[in-house]
Protein backbone atom coordinates (compact mmCIF):
# COMPACT_ATOMS: atom_id res chain seq x y z
CA UNK A 1 0.00 0.00 0.00
CA UNK A 2 1.20 3.49 -0.75
CA UNK A 3 1.29 6.56 1.46
CA UNK A 4 -2.16 7.78 0.50
CA UNK A 5 -3.70 4.37 1.14
CA UNK A 6 -2.13 4.24 4.58
CA UNK A 7 -3.41 7.73 5.40
CA UNK A 8 -6.90 6.72 4.26
CA UNK A 9 -6.72 3.63 6.50
CA UNK A 10 -5.72 5.87 9.42
CA UNK A 11 -8.63 8.22 8.69
CA UNK A 12 -11.09 5.34 8.47
CA UNK A 13 -9.79 3.69 11.63
CA UNK A 14 -10.22 6.92 13.58
CA UNK A 15 -13.69 7.59 12.20
CA UNK A 16 -14.72 3.97 12.79
CA UNK A 17 -13.47 4.04 16.38
CA UNK A 18 -15.44 7.23 16.96
CA UNK A 19 -18.59 5.77 15.43
CA UNK A 20 -18.32 2.47 17.32
CA UNK A 21 -17.66 4.31 20.60
CA UNK A 22 -20.64 6.58 20.01
CA UNK A 23 -22.93 3.60 19.32
CA UNK A 24 -21.56 1.66 22.30
CA UNK A 25 -21.95 4.64 24.62
CA UNK A 26 -25.51 5.17 23.44
CA UNK A 27 -26.43 1.53 23.99
CA UNK A 28 -24.76 1.47 27.41
CA UNK A 29 -26.71 4.56 28.45
CA UNK A 30 -29.87 2.93 27.13
CA UNK A 31 -29.26 -0.25 29.15
CA UNK A 32 -28.29 1.53 32.34
CA UNK A 33 -28.80 5.30 32.46
CA UNK A 34 -26.48 5.63 35.44
CA UNK A 35 -23.81 3.44 33.84
CA UNK A 36 -20.32 4.25 32.65
CA UNK A 37 -19.84 7.45 30.65
CA UNK A 38 -16.56 7.04 28.82
CA UNK A 39 -17.09 8.62 25.41
CA UNK A 40 -16.28 12.31 24.95
CA UNK A 41 -18.39 13.37 21.99
CA UNK A 42 -17.37 17.02 22.00
CA UNK A 43 -13.72 16.21 21.26
CA UNK A 44 -14.49 13.52 18.69
CA UNK A 45 -13.69 13.55 15.00
CA UNK A 46 -17.27 13.00 13.89
CA UNK A 47 -18.63 16.10 15.64
CA UNK A 48 -17.42 18.22 12.71
CA UNK A 49 -19.94 16.51 10.46
CA UNK A 50 -22.79 17.07 12.91
CA UNK A 51 -25.30 19.71 11.88
CA UNK A 52 -26.70 19.74 15.42
CA UNK A 53 -28.66 17.18 17.42
CA UNK A 54 -26.66 14.38 15.77
CA UNK A 55 -27.92 14.83 12.24
CA UNK A 56 -25.47 14.75 9.38
CA UNK A 57 -24.53 17.98 7.62
CA UNK A 58 -25.62 17.45 4.02
CA UNK A 59 -25.28 21.03 2.89
CA UNK A 60 -21.68 20.44 1.72
CA UNK A 61 -20.96 24.02 2.73
CA UNK A 62 -17.69 23.93 4.58
CA UNK A 63 -17.40 20.34 5.74
CA UNK A 64 -14.55 20.40 8.24
CA UNK A 65 -13.53 23.80 6.89
CA UNK A 66 -13.78 27.09 8.78
CA UNK A 67 -16.57 29.44 7.81
CA UNK A 68 -14.84 32.65 8.85
CA UNK A 69 -11.46 34.27 8.91
CA UNK A 70 -8.88 33.24 11.43
CA UNK A 71 -7.57 35.69 14.00
CA UNK A 72 -5.22 35.72 16.96
CA UNK A 73 -4.98 37.96 19.99
CA UNK A 74 -2.50 40.79 19.63
CA UNK A 75 0.52 39.80 21.64
CA UNK A 76 3.82 40.74 20.06
CA UNK A 77 4.91 42.86 17.15
CA UNK A 78 2.75 42.95 14.04
CA UNK A 79 5.13 40.63 12.14
CA UNK A 80 4.79 37.72 14.56
CA UNK A 81 1.05 38.28 14.81
CA UNK A 82 0.83 38.19 11.02
CA UNK A 83 2.78 34.94 10.99
CA UNK A 84 0.47 33.38 13.55
CA UNK A 85 -2.66 34.51 11.69
CA UNK A 86 -1.34 33.25 8.38
CA UNK A 87 -0.28 29.93 9.83
CA UNK A 88 -3.61 29.22 11.51
CA UNK A 89 -5.47 30.36 8.37
CA UNK A 90 -3.52 27.94 6.17
CA UNK A 91 -3.94 25.10 8.65
CA UNK A 92 -7.68 25.63 8.88
CA UNK A 93 -8.50 26.38 5.26
CA UNK A 94 -6.59 23.46 3.82
CA UNK A 95 -7.99 21.05 6.41
CA UNK A 96 -4.45 20.41 7.63
CA UNK A 97 -5.38 20.99 11.27
CA UNK A 98 -7.94 18.18 11.02
CA UNK A 99 -5.24 15.97 9.48
CA UNK A 100 -2.70 16.90 12.15
CA UNK A 101 -5.24 16.17 14.89
CA UNK A 102 -5.05 12.52 13.78
CA UNK A 103 -1.63 12.37 15.42
CA UNK A 104 -3.06 12.47 18.92
CA UNK A 105 -6.17 10.40 18.24
CA UNK A 106 -5.17 7.10 19.93
CA UNK A 107 -4.07 9.01 23.02
CA UNK A 108 -7.59 10.39 23.30
CA UNK A 109 -9.21 6.99 22.77
CA UNK A 110 -6.93 4.98 25.03
CA UNK A 111 -7.01 7.42 27.92
CA UNK A 112 -10.80 7.65 27.49
CA UNK A 113 -11.16 3.96 28.34
CA UNK A 114 -8.87 4.33 31.32
CA UNK A 115 -5.69 2.47 30.35
CA UNK A 116 -2.43 3.07 32.25
CA UNK A 117 -0.62 6.21 31.17
CA UNK A 118 2.61 4.41 30.20
CA UNK A 119 0.69 2.09 27.86
CA UNK A 120 -1.12 5.09 26.36
CA UNK A 121 2.21 6.83 25.84
CA UNK A 122 3.80 3.80 24.17
CA UNK A 123 0.99 3.20 21.69
CA UNK A 124 0.55 6.94 21.18
CA UNK A 125 4.24 7.37 20.38
CA UNK A 126 4.08 4.57 17.79
CA UNK A 127 1.02 6.11 16.18
CA UNK A 128 2.42 9.66 16.42
CA UNK A 129 5.68 8.83 14.71
CA UNK A 130 4.31 6.70 11.91
CA UNK A 131 1.42 9.07 11.17
CA UNK A 132 3.69 12.12 11.19
CA UNK A 133 6.03 10.51 8.66
CA UNK A 134 3.04 9.50 6.53
CA UNK A 135 1.70 13.06 6.55
CA UNK A 136 5.13 14.46 5.64
CA UNK A 137 5.47 11.92 2.83
CA UNK A 138 1.97 12.77 1.67
CA UNK A 139 2.76 16.50 1.61
CA UNK A 140 5.99 15.90 -0.29
CA UNK A 141 4.17 13.68 -2.76
CA UNK A 142 6.18 10.57 -2.07
CA UNK B 1 -26.96 -6.51 37.85
CA UNK B 2 -30.24 -8.30 37.42
CA UNK B 3 -29.97 -12.04 37.98
CA UNK B 4 -32.35 -14.93 38.57
CA UNK B 5 -30.68 -16.41 41.61
CA UNK B 6 -32.59 -19.71 41.50
CA UNK B 7 -31.74 -20.79 37.95
CA UNK B 8 -29.05 -23.33 37.25
CA UNK B 9 -26.80 -20.92 35.32
CA UNK B 10 -27.09 -18.36 38.09
CA UNK B 11 -26.14 -21.03 40.63
CA UNK B 12 -23.12 -21.91 38.50
CA UNK B 13 -22.26 -18.22 38.30
CA UNK B 14 -22.57 -17.73 42.04
CA UNK B 15 -20.53 -20.81 42.86
CA UNK B 16 -17.84 -19.88 40.35
CA UNK B 17 -17.66 -16.44 41.89
CA UNK B 18 -17.64 -17.79 45.42
CA UNK B 19 -15.24 -20.71 45.03
CA UNK B 20 -13.07 -20.05 41.96
CA UNK B 21 -12.60 -16.44 40.97
CA UNK B 22 -13.67 -14.44 43.99
CA UNK B 23 -15.01 -11.49 42.06
CA UNK B 24 -17.99 -11.08 39.76
CA UNK B 25 -15.99 -9.08 37.24
CA UNK B 26 -13.40 -11.84 36.86
CA UNK B 27 -16.16 -14.44 36.41
CA UNK B 28 -17.74 -12.38 33.65
CA UNK B 29 -14.32 -11.70 32.12
CA UNK B 30 -13.59 -15.43 32.08
CA UNK B 31 -16.85 -15.94 30.15
CA UNK B 32 -15.57 -13.50 27.52
CA UNK B 33 -12.16 -15.22 27.43
CA UNK B 34 -13.87 -18.62 27.10
CA UNK B 35 -15.70 -17.41 24.02
CA UNK B 36 -12.42 -16.18 22.50
CA UNK B 37 -10.79 -19.54 23.27
CA UNK B 38 -13.75 -21.39 21.72
CA UNK B 39 -13.34 -19.30 18.60
CA UNK B 40 -9.63 -20.11 18.50
CA UNK B 41 -10.22 -23.82 19.06
CA UNK B 42 -12.73 -24.12 16.25
CA UNK B 43 -10.82 -21.69 14.03
CA UNK B 44 -13.77 -19.35 13.73
CA UNK B 45 -13.12 -15.95 12.18
CA UNK B 46 -12.86 -13.11 14.69
CA UNK B 47 -15.96 -11.48 13.19
CA UNK B 48 -18.07 -14.48 14.22
CA UNK B 49 -16.66 -14.40 17.74
CA UNK B 50 -17.35 -10.68 17.97
CA UNK B 51 -21.01 -11.30 17.09
CA UNK B 52 -21.35 -13.02 20.46
CA UNK B 53 -18.80 -10.92 22.34
CA UNK B 54 -20.02 -7.41 21.63
CA UNK B 55 -23.61 -7.66 22.95
CA UNK B 56 -22.37 -9.49 26.06
CA UNK B 57 -19.69 -6.89 26.47
CA UNK B 58 -22.08 -3.95 26.15
CA UNK B 59 -24.27 -5.50 28.85
CA UNK B 60 -21.28 -6.02 31.14
CA UNK B 61 -19.98 -2.49 30.48
CA UNK B 62 -23.37 -1.04 31.31
CA UNK B 63 -23.47 -2.58 34.76
CA UNK B 64 -19.81 -2.86 35.77
CA UNK B 65 -17.50 0.11 35.27
CA UNK B 66 -14.51 -2.24 35.57
CA UNK B 67 -15.20 -3.45 32.05
CA UNK B 68 -14.46 -0.09 30.43
CA UNK B 69 -10.84 -0.88 29.55
CA UNK B 70 -11.47 -4.44 28.30
CA UNK B 71 -14.55 -3.38 26.44
CA UNK B 72 -12.82 -0.39 24.95
CA UNK B 73 -10.00 -2.53 23.57
CA UNK B 74 -12.47 -4.98 22.03
CA UNK B 75 -14.50 -2.09 20.60
CA UNK B 76 -11.34 -0.58 19.07
CA UNK B 77 -10.57 -3.99 17.56
CA UNK B 78 -14.10 -4.12 16.16
CA UNK B 79 -13.63 -0.65 14.71
CA UNK B 80 -10.34 -1.61 13.05
CA UNK B 81 -11.96 -4.72 11.51
CA UNK B 82 -14.87 -2.57 10.42
CA UNK B 83 -12.58 0.01 8.82
CA UNK B 84 -10.37 -2.54 7.08
CA UNK B 85 -13.16 -4.72 5.72
CA UNK B 86 -15.93 -2.30 5.07
CA UNK B 87 -14.29 0.70 3.45
CA UNK B 88 -11.07 -0.50 1.90
CA UNK B 89 -11.25 -2.69 -1.17
CA UNK B 90 -8.21 -4.92 -0.78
Amino acid sequence: MGTTDNLIVILFVILAVDVIFLLAQTSISELNPSGTQFYDYDNSFIKDFDAGNQTIDTSHAGLALPSGESAVNEEDSSFTDMFKTGKSWFLDVTGLSYLINFLGAPVIFLSMIGLPSLFVFALGALWWGSTLFLIIAFLLGR
Amino acid sequence: MFMNTTGSIATLFQYATLYITGSEIITLLSILILFILLGLAFRLPIEVVLLIQVPLLLLFMAFYSGFTATGGIILIGLAVIFALNYFIRR
